[in-house]
């Protein structure tokens, strides 16, 4: 009687004892990806020899645009979610780091600068400032979670992950077996990929911390937001940044007149900004009146928060155009060119002499309509696609 | 620690079964038992260690008013002992909720304390006043320390529920079963427990992609049309469904898989052909001790009816209240209570019938379990709402009044009806909230498992501790029965693969909030 069951069981576990080891297969996949190398080592050969990180497994954005900051020491930094993801070097003549992606909402951006601050003391910092954070209906995980994220380490859910993108599609089996044998792709120009994403997609940071969105913009997969169908959606829905309210939350406002407050009290000079929205988005957030009552306010506010500033929440003065646009509320490098320029005129930012102003001139005269003008791991024979099915020119 | 999470399924079950089986090669029954107990606290000390000592207060608390009352029944030290629980539980749970209440009708401006809430304190809360009413009664009658350690305590019924007895689980300590891992308890009860991780992996949290959006758009304001709003409540209602009744089995599963038998807590709640039979069929533990030690205490059925239906919707607002501290759950208890209270009156009064009494006829059956899944689905809506605001205006798009939106694609499947459904106000726009046939298909699917097939204790033909009630035992579909063969196996091990390759991506216990 006995001896059944134990067949019993020994049938249900035996397949999962076998998962265990290979895991070990996928310990070695990941480390080879290197998705287990530290963000410290990582930051490190991105200032030596280039290339692109892109993890497919760690949130751990905020650490690492710490590491990238203490090992590039930069003159100006660029600070706020990712919709400043696109400021890059090459629109600067003096060093610049990105730290876009580590500021959420108010709160976030006071421990940034804390942090930030305790590492070194840029001149200038680009602060672009979601005019949604000031929305009390916009919540997100107030406990910093994830600023201690730092990847490198092997968990039960990371030895499974390789598994699951097989079982996916994400990975191909060709591909996991060559990574096994230890042969891990290059970008074209010699520079070293690191992680899945970086690898598989051509998606990273840049050795400046800028994004690179190479895997929408040259067609290698399907962009998450053709017709900005999901960001309408999400504005019609009221649902992540676009959640609706009619008030501003005045704490938060005074979050960040600290975060500013440091800064300057550390001799940084601050220009804050609101980044754009597609026209079609902001014309289906006007459309919903009340809903979005807070966004007026909230643009007030942070104009009137006493430094050099700009509003680009409506891009189209900048002359910012709906093709140069990732997403329906992620301008590209394109964007970006136009509006530093347009910064730059406002005397009080300081900006004329730190911009490269011939790269952004000739940006803005050759790659208009484009969403990024960066083609530095572009594959062989890539070209910027209508990725957003827009009908835009290309 | 979840049951569904890689930390629990790979490193704590593991350790704590091989921990298990070590001492009961060379272990005492004492040391098995400690062990368990100790395990136990680990397991609650992973999410947050500060609340051990929440936990530690009241279990010693309690062991010792339960000796005093062992010594002698003394009805002030009984009360000491109740008040000593229900203000743990009032501070921990409910004194933010007080104070927001005493602002906006005094219009004061007392600071809310920001107070956390110890995980399960619910739970083991209210076991515990079971245990000391009991000791009072004389009905329960060992006190081993060791043991009302492992009651209160043991992993699987810790956060959230079932709320065991201490008559159901005192006889297996002192019969030496804690711990007692042998193959045919351990094979059926890891049978249990797959197939709970694979309803919380595959469904409960797969469902919730169509629940979540709803009522996250709701609560931002948006007016959620008709279409969008039954099925953002219909998935909830499947979703809690799922979630509760994969909790539940993976209890029973982790019992059984340590040699003790736990309460039915769950038994295809879907299927009550009233809101009276309902509550008999979802979240069986919980009833019980409303009935038990608070229903019967108010005078049950033995002072007439208006007493009684009194009775009734107090023991409902408060079971609500016990869900959350928040003026919906109020309303979901209140909603039930009225519902139960018209269901007794409607059967005493109007038919002449006994409460308990099933209708008679094959269409009265299927009528009342369509009408009781329909009460409960519409009463989930205030369950599930952040707020009273966003659950009017669910219940306004449910019953029509934000306009009726189909997927723009839908105009043409229409084809001559179009213009006349264009007539009749219905706009064909982008339908975010609703992802068209394959929601429905899920929905269908969820419905015929809930409706027709036979639930997970019944398949396994799980036999609870005596005296509590056992579901029905299979009649058509007995051939497939669980038992320990090849097929089975091979079944459940592909699932547990699954439930391994996906279990990431999934929520919290719905449960684990109250």
């Amino acid at each position: 009687m006995h001896a059944r069951y134990r067949r019993f069981i020994l049938i249900v576990l035996l397949p999962i004892l076998l998962l265990l080891p290979a895991g070990a297969a996928n310990w070695k996949f990941l480390k080879a990806a290197g998705e287990l190398t530290s963000i410290e080592d990582i930051a490190a050969i991105q200032q030596r020899k280039g290339g692109l990180y892109g993890t497919a497994l760690h949130p751990n954005v905020y650490p690492y645009k710490l590491e990238l900051f203490a090992a590039r020491s930069p003159e100006i930094v660029a600070i706020g979610s990712s919709r400043v993801l696109q400021f890059r070097q090459s629109q600067f003549n003096r060093s610049f780091a990105n730290l876009g992606r580590t500021i959420n909402y108010p709160a976030e951006a006071v421990k940034l600068v804390q942090d930030m601050l305790a590492i070194g003391t840029p001149k200038i910092v680009l602060f672009g400032i979601d005019h949604y954070w000031l929305n009390p209906a916009y919540t997100t995980a107030p406990d910093f979670r994830t600023h201690e994220l730092r990847g490198g380490s092997l968990t039960p859910d990371a030895m499974m992950t390789p598994f699951r993108w097989l079982l996916e599609g994400r990975v191909t089996p060709e591909t996991y077996r060559s990574f096994l044998a230890g042969n891990i792709p290059v970008a074209p120009n010699g520079e070293p990929l690191i992680g899945i994403q970086a690898i598989e997609d051509g998606a990273g940071f840049g050795p400046d911390g800028a994004w690179y969105y190479d895997h929408y913009i040259y067609g290698r997969r399907a962009a998450e937001d053709p017709g900005f169908q999901d960001t309408l959606r999400r504005v019609t829905t009221g649902t992540s940044q676009f959640r609706h309210g009619r008030e501003i939350d005045a704490d938060r406002v005074e979050k960040l007149k600290t975060a500013i407050g440091l800064l300057r009290q550390a001799g940084a000079h601050v220009i804050t900004f609101v980044p754009p929205m597609s026209e079609r988005v902001r014309r289906k957030m006007d459309s919903l009146g009340a809903a979005y009552g807070y966004a007026e306010q909230a643009r007030k506010a942070i104009a009137a928060l006493n430094t050099p500033h700009a509003d680009f929440l409506d891009g189209r003065p900048s002359g910012v155009e709906d093709c140069e646009f990732v997403d329906g509320f992620h301008v590209g490098d394109v964007g970006i060119a136009r509006l530093l320029l347009a910064l730059a005129r406002n005397p009080e930012s300081q900006l004329t002499d730190v911009l490269n102003q011939e790269h952004l001139r000739a940006v803005i005269e050759h790659e208009a309509g484009h969403a990024t003008s960066d083609r530095r791991f572009r594959r062989n024979g890539e070209t910027e696609i209508d990725f957003l099915r827009l009908g835009c020119p290309k | 620690m979840e049951f569904s999470s890689y930390t629990f399924v790979l490193f704590f079950l593991p350790a704590t079964l091989l921990g298990a089986a070590i001492l009961m090669r060379w272990g005492t029954q004492s040391a098995r038992m400690l062990f368990l107990a100790a395990a136990s606290i680990f397991f609650y000390a992973w999410w947050d260690w500060r609340f051990v000592g929440v936990l530690a207060l009241s279990l010693i608390v309690n062991y010792v008013i339960g000796l005093s009352l062992a010594r002698r029944a003394h009805k002030p030290v009984l009360i000491l002992g109740i008040g000593f629980n229900l203000l743990l539980l009032g501070y921990f749970k409910y004194v933010d909720f007080f104070i927001t209440n005493v602002n906006a009708v005094l219009g004061a401006d007392i600071g809310v304390l920001s107070i956390v809430l110890p995980l399960g304190i619910s739970f083991f809360t209210f076991q515990q006043i079971a245990y000391l009413v009991d000791v009072y009664r004389r009905e329960a009658v060992e006190h081993s320390f060791g043991h009302y350690l492992l009651f209160v305590s043991f992993f699987p019924q810790l956060i959230a529920g079932p709320i065991v007895h201490h008559k159901e689980m005192m006889p297996q300590f002192v019969a030496g079963r804690a711990g007692r891992i042998l193959p045919a308890t351990f094979a059926q009860g890891l049978a249990i427990f797959i197939i709970g991780l694979f309803k919380k992996v595959m469904i409960a949290d797969s469902i919730s992609q169509f629940s979540d959006p709803v009522f996250d758009a709701a609560a931002g304001g948006v007016a959620i049309p008709l279409l969008e709003a039954w099925g953002g409540v219909t998935a909830y209602s499947f979703q809690i469904y799922f979630d509760f009744s994969a909790y539940s089995d993976m209890a029973i599963g982790l019992g059984l898989m340590f040699g003790l038998r736990l309460p039915i807590n769950f038994n295809s709640p879907y299927r009550a052909t009233s809101i009276v039979d309902f509550w008999r069929r979802w979240h069986i533990t919980l009833s019980r001790f409303l009935r038990d030690y608070l229903y019967i205490p108010l005078g049950g059925n033995r002072h007439g009816p208006v007493r009684r239906y009194m009775s009734l919707a107090i023991v409902m607002l408060l079971g609500g209240l016990w869900h959350g501290a928040a003026w919906t759950f109020v309303i979901w208890g209140a909603l039930h209570g009225a519902a139960l209270v018209i269901t007794h009156f409607w059967r005493h009064r109007v038919l002449g019938r006994a409460t308990h009494e099933e209708p008679r006829t094959a269409a009265g059956r299927a009528c009342g379990i369509a009408l009781t899944l329909l009460f409960v689905t519409i009463a989930w809506v205030f369950f599930r709402s952040p707020d009273i605001d966003t659950a009017f205006n669910l219940l306004s798009g449910m019953i029509g009044l934000n306009g009726i939106v189909l997927p723009h694609t839908y105009l043409g499947y229409l084809g001559g009806l179009g213009p006349q459904a264009l007539e009749a106000g219905i706009r064909f726009e982008e339908a975010y909230l609703f992802l068209g046939l394959r929601q429905v298909l899920w929905v269908l699917g969820l419905l015929v498992l809930v409706w027709m097939m036979p639930n997970t204790l019944q398949w396994a033909a799980y036999r609870p501790p005596a005296g509590t009630p056992t579901p029905r035992a299979l009649n058509w579909a007995s051939v497939l029965r669980w038992r320990p063969s090849a097929v089975w196996a091979v079944g459940l091990s592909a699932a547990s693969i699954t439930c391994l390759l996906f279990m990431s991506r999934g929520g919290t216990f719905l449960y684990f909030q109250f």
